[in-house]
């Protein structure tokens, strides 16, 4: 029978990563997914239309001819996603749907023909992807080898998706496979972002033996948008593919030489404790940096991101207050007691509690097909806030100390595909209300800074008026010089 | 065809919505779809059918549907834009 939906498992990434060798670390590492767009690893493209070939009917005696792919949405493993097949005699039409969203597009084409096997032969692949940056991928550079996959990895999943009956051939699965290889480890390598593949099967020729000599040619760029487009042949000439990849840009960072002239006006913070929530990236990053440079001594709490925590630390060597990262899920109100609460009483006490850490945001419009996640979006967020908050209150009270939260000018803007993101926000500054009102004695400041380059904005459209980190940072950390007004929460309002 | 319509029309094609309206108001939040790849869809598109080669990521930097309108106008079919 077939599936009701498609859904990715971390154990078929893993056998694709096998299968095809693309260990591009977009799919494979948490903490690298981080720091793109995505905010978490995303689904092999390839991986996610062989999943939803399982949609398509059986077609005895047809061979895959060709497959045009299309990549619109990042797709999670774990998560269950609708296939609509729309199929004619000898084609096939495939449209997977992200909460009402196209995420992916393949269409197929069949021809009456013999299905072929691969035969064994010890896979080849690099190990590690190359990193292309976009200024280096002239028109007409080119890269060959040999690839061979891991057929008993990938028979694992042709076979769970029992993809031969519908007409997808070891040699077209294969096929496929390499693609994700050469776009994710050779060409672009690390950066890319697969958009759009054209494949074609060649008809003639026998099972064909391993490993399999490959060609890629950029055949044009365009710098305007970050996007290569590529011509390349398997098993010469067995398989061609005509391809389009985005090249990511590097992830912005804080910058201390920036930052440091624009904290003039700041006030000397010289013996103070501060614990910032989420400060290995982003505004955090640049917030975690600026107290450092006023004197304050910094708890940076991270979760995932240890390079990126360990860079901030090591920025301000030279500072007048200190840095010590500390790595825990500050959502977990378990640890932030148990952990985190020892380390500031060490300390003496809690001045200042910044509750900056946010869940990734992707897209999500307001569809029935997307409640689950929208929740789960809220709840994490307000947990990142609620659990900081809820341990230290008392030892902001006693200190008269000051909790900033970090909110988002996304509540006067409203962004279409963010609903979860402005209703998340929206609770957290009602919880400020509440607590300013409750514990009179802590400071309580609503902060909505303006859309900010950072990881999460490092996209096309994401980087349009986008406002760098560190001038943001700085005028918040000045505001604290202040002196604070006398009911409810302080709003801070600094969208453009 | 008026350009309005047209691009109107080039909207439809490349957001797949043949309920999809412009006003001059119009931005990338009030469109679901126009995201990154929606964007640069639109872009090449756009630079097919009016013949205009758009520079850096312009077409992201207008402050929505009437600039675009004013800019094709301008240059629309190689009429001062190389």
């Amino acid at each position: 029978m077939k599936p009701p939906a498609l859904r990715v498992s971390p154990t078929d990434m893993e056998l694709f990563a096998r299968a095809s060798g693309d260990v591009n670390p977009l799919h494979v590492s948490a903490e690298y997914a981080r720091r793109t767009p995505f905010g978490e690893p995303v689904v092999y493209g390839v991986l996610g239309a062989l999943a939803a070939c399982a949609r398509l009917r059986e077609r005895p005696g047809s061979a895959l001819e060709s497959i045009a792919l299309e990549f619109l949405g990042p797709l999670s493993a774990g998560a269950t996603y609708p296939v609509e097949a729309q199929e004619t005699e000898s084609t096939g039409e495939l449209h997977v749907t992200d909460s009402g969203q196209l995420a992916l597009k393949a269409q197929l084409a069949f021809a009456r023909g013999s299905q072929r096997t691969l035969v064994e032969g010890r896979p080849e692949a690099r190990e590690a992807p190359a990193a292309f940056d976009l200024e280096a991928l002239d028109k007409g550079l080119a890269v060959s080898g040999n690839w061979a996959p891991s057929l008993a990895h990938l028979r694992q999943l042709t076979q769970r998706w029992e993809l031969s009956d519908r007409g997808i051939d070891e040699l077209a699965a294969a096929a496929l496979a390499w693609t994700s290889y050469l776009v994710g480890m050779e060409l672009p390598g690390e950066r890319a972002t697969f958009w759009k593949l054209d494949l074609r099967i060649a008809s003639r020729g026998e099972a064909p033996s391993l490993p399999l000599p490959y060609t890629a040619e950029v055949t044009r760029r365009d710098e305007r948008v970050g996007l290569v487009e590529l011509a390349a042949s398997l098993g010469d000439g067995l398989a061609t593919a005509t391809i389009s990849a985005f090249v990511r840009s590097d992830p912005p960072r804080s910058d201390l030489a920036t930052l440091a002239p624009l904290l003039a006006d700041a006030p000397d913070l010289t013996g103070q404790v501060a614990v910032v929530v989420g400060g290995s990236r982003g505004l955090g990053a640049a917030l975690t940096q600026a107290l450092a440079l006023r004197g304050a001594d910094v708890l940076l709490v991270y979760r995932d991101s240890a390079a990126e925590a360990a860079r901030v630390r090591g920025s301000v060597n030279a500072a007048a207050g200190t840095i010590e990262a500390v790595q825990g899920d500050a959502g977990d109100a378990a640890w932030c007691s148990d952990t985190l609460r020892p380390l500031v009483a060490a300390r003496g006490g809690l001045d200042l509690l910044v509750c900056n850490a946010s869940p990734p945001i992707r897209p999500l419009p307001l569809d029935p097909a997307g409640v689950d996640r929208f929740e789960r979006f809220v709840l994490e967020s307000l947990g990142l806030v609620v659990a900081p908050v809820s341990a230290f209150l008392d030892e902001l009270d006693a200190r008269s100390g000051t909790t900033l939260i970090l909110s988002s000018s996304a509540l006067t803007t409203l962004p279409a595909e963010w609903p979860h993101y402005v209703t998340a926000k929206a609770a957290l500054e009602g919880l400020a209300t509440w607590a300013a009102a409750a514990h009179p004695r802590t400071r309580f400041v609503v902060v909505r800074p303006p859309k900010l380059l950072t990881d999460q904005m490092n996209s096309l459209l994401g980087r349009v008026g986008a406002s760098p980190v560190e001038p943001v940072a700085a005028e918040i950390v000045r505001r604290l010089g202040e002196p604070r007004s006398d009911s409810g929460p302080e709003l801070v309002e600094l969208g453009a | 065809m008026p350009l309005h319509d047209d691009l109107e029309q080039v909207f439809r094609d490349v957001f797949a919505d043949d309920a999809l309206a412009l006003t001059d108001e119009t931005t990338a939040q009030d469109i679901a779809q126009w995201d990154s790849l929606g964007h640069v869809n639109l872009m090449f598109t756009i630079e097919e059918r009016f013949g205009v080669r758009f520079r850096g990521n312009e077409l992201a930097e207008f402050a929505n549907v009437g600039e675009l309108e004013r800019f094709l106008e301008e240059h629309a079919n190689g009429s001062g834009r190389a």
